[in-house]
């Protein structure tokens, strides 16, 4: 199975869908901060994807390609949505290490 | 000794074990009576992937030699059970709903099937699930290597998942009770598409070891029974701390009877507390609503009902997926490293992974520092009440062959239930409280704070107490 790079043209039309009708996991009324562009979720988007064809483009079809592409996209809008909930040096993640055995 | 009627088939884990204890029902011929079910209407609904007849009946044999000389060790010795291919057991195949991992065997069992075994229960199947437990982002019913599941209320529809065997066999009268799994909506789901009683427990109740890991911080093992009272005993046998699991916590749950609840006339002192979680049932197929706004009438008869109780403004959503994503690629990451994802069943899952594993470590670890304040802002809420309610689903089950996003256009949406309660790893407990469209059962959920399952089982008791959504059978097999 041969998997080949979307084309620009391809990207933008992906990304502006995502802007304009959020999908999955987005919360409900949210929005991109107002400093955030479609551009940069577009070259993250691009990125990844880039290095999801390097690993495992062999895996892939075509049209299986563009959908992780999207996929990629929903993502990134989250990773950015969970970006504006402010947090400081002190809010620790969920998990503690400990250190006996 | 009982004939094993249909009203034996269908019977409570609680009536059963009476019947058991009293000798007037064997467990070896229960265990007969549900394995021939299992064989016959298992795969008619996509429920089973094994029977376990020959140890099964040796456990049943077991069990009733051990009550007949005197040593009976609870209400589950002696009752059937099956469990969610997950869940490790020697000797036969754990598959995890997967065509991949099909011929898998474990050489050692899960907790959870030990603490049963212990206990007395009978396993007889190793059930249903859907691949991978749907972490790969599956979106059509025909997501298991043994086909899709079934509600046996209505074939043509989906069973719910990733718990589907559990749910459709407890809900056929297969078995008495199931073990499910949740890691964002496995076992509410299939309890409500199913209409049974499914307890999600507080994360690290009940041990994780010898269950498949899709995501280490959200992975819940729980029941799945004909009725709350029921949750509350299968529980009592698998929740607590397990060396090989160190995040099952020293947290002892005995249950032998559902909890008092006080029950002043309104207005004379103090009642039960609930909330109704805002927005919940705003959206959603009219016989949902309406159900739950009956369900909320027969609750308001015991407890005082607030409405419009809203969740923290948080991002629940692409927290959750982001933290299942992360620690499904790391927890499959040679599996999807070697192309094996091609051999899934449903369309969705041979890519989805690959798009999981491009979270970056950041964003992962601002999801669980953002969980960190998820957590105190739903305890800080959840401390005022008892529980909150809403609708387990907006929906019935979806119709098998059409893709879930085009099932029910414009019925989705809504405050993020399950996602903020799986994130605060808050217990639920879904019951049925009505039918929908196509004959399709329609459920409601309690949610609580954490620990707080002895309580939600109590509402949801009384609530069933009340009612006789619990008590009616599916045609399937009769």
């Amino acid at each position: 199975m041969d998997a080949s790079l979307r084309t620009r043209r391809e990207f933008t039309q992906t990304v502006a869908l995502l802007a304009a009708a959020p999908l999955g996991l987005t919360a409900p009324g949210t929005a991109l901060a107002a400093d955030e562009k479609p551009e940069t979720i577009f070259a993250l988007t691009e990125a990844l994807s880039g290095v999801v064809e390097t690993r495992f483009g062999k895996f892939l079809t075509k049209e299986q390609m563009l959908e992780v592409q999207k996929a990629i996209a929903r993502k990134q809008r989250n990773a950015e949505i969970m970006r504006q909930v402010k947090l400081k040096n002190s809010d620790e993640p969920a998990f503690a290490f400990r250190a006996d055995v | 000794m009982a004939d094993i009627s249909d009203d034996i088939l269908f019977a409570s884990v609680r009536e059963l074990a009476g019947m058991i204890r009293t000798r007037k029902l064997s467990p070896v011929a229960l265990a007969e009576a549900c394995l021939d079910r299992l064989d016959k209407l298992g795969p008619k609904l996509g429920a089973v992937v094994t029977v376990r007849r020959e140890l099964g009946l040796k456990e049943a044999a077991e069990a009733d030699k051990e009550i007949r000389a005197g040593k009976y060790r609870g209400p589950l010795h002696g009752i059937p059970y099956g469990v969610k291919d997950l869940l490790a057991t020697k000797a036969i195949p754990t598959t995890w709903g997967a065509l991949p991992y099909k011929d898998q065997v474990f050489d050692h069992d899960a907790t959870v099937v030990r603490k049963l075994r212990e206990a007395g229960a009978v396993l007889v199947a190793k059930l249903a699930m859907v691949e991978i437990a749907g972490g790969f982002g599956y979106n059509t019913a025909d997501a298991s290597f043994t086909g899709p599941g079934r509600t046996p209320w209505n074939t043509d529809y989906w069973s719910g998942g990733s718990s589907t065997g559990p749910g459709a066999a407890v809900a056929a009268g297969l078995v008495p009770f199931a073990i499910g799994s949740e890691t964002s909506g496995s076992i509410i789901t299939p309890a409500a598409y199913c209409g049974v009683a499914g307890l999600r427990p507080t994360y690290g109740r009940v041990s994780r070891h010898g269950a498949m890991a899709l995501s280490w911080t959200l992975d819940k093992l729980g029941p799945m029974c004909r009725t709350a009272d029921d949750c509350g005993l299968v529980l009592a046998a698998i929740a607590g701390a397990d060396p090989l699991d160190p995040t099952a916590a020293d947290k002892p749950f005995t249950y032998k009877e559902p909890l008092t609840l006080p029950s002043p006339p309104r207005g004379e002192g103090k009642r039960p507390r609930l909330g109704i979680i805002k927005g919940s049932s705003d959206k959603g197929q009219p016989e949902v609503r309406k159900n739950f706004a009956e369900s909320v009438r027969v609750l308001r008869e015991f407890a005082d009902v607030e409405d419009d109780v809203a969740l923290p403004d948080l991002p629940f959503g692409p927290v959750v997926g982001t933290i299942i994503d992360a620690e499904a690629a790391s927890a499959f990451r040679d599996f999807i490293e070697s192309g094996h994802s091609r051999e899934l069943r449903a369309p969705n899952d041979r890519w989805g992974a690959y798009a999981g594993a491009t979270i970056l470590a950041v964003d992962y670890l601002q999801a669980m520092r953002v969980r960190g304040l998820m957590k105190k802002a739903m305890d800080d809420l959840y401390a005022k009440y008892d529980a909150l309610i809403g609708p387990s689903r907006t929906t019935v089950a979806n119709p098998i062959g059409i893709d879930f996003d085009k099932s029910y256009p414009g019925m989705y949406g809504g405050p993020p239930i399950i996602q903020a309660g799986n994130i605060a790893g808050q217990p639920a407990l879904s019951v049925i409280n009505g039918f929908g469209e196509n004959n399709l059962p329609t459920g409601l959920q309690f949610t609580g704070r954490v620990w707080s399952e002895a309580k939600l089982i109590a509402l949801a008791h009384a609530y069933q107490q009340k009612t006789e959504w619990h008590k009616k059978r599916p045609k399937v097999g009769s």
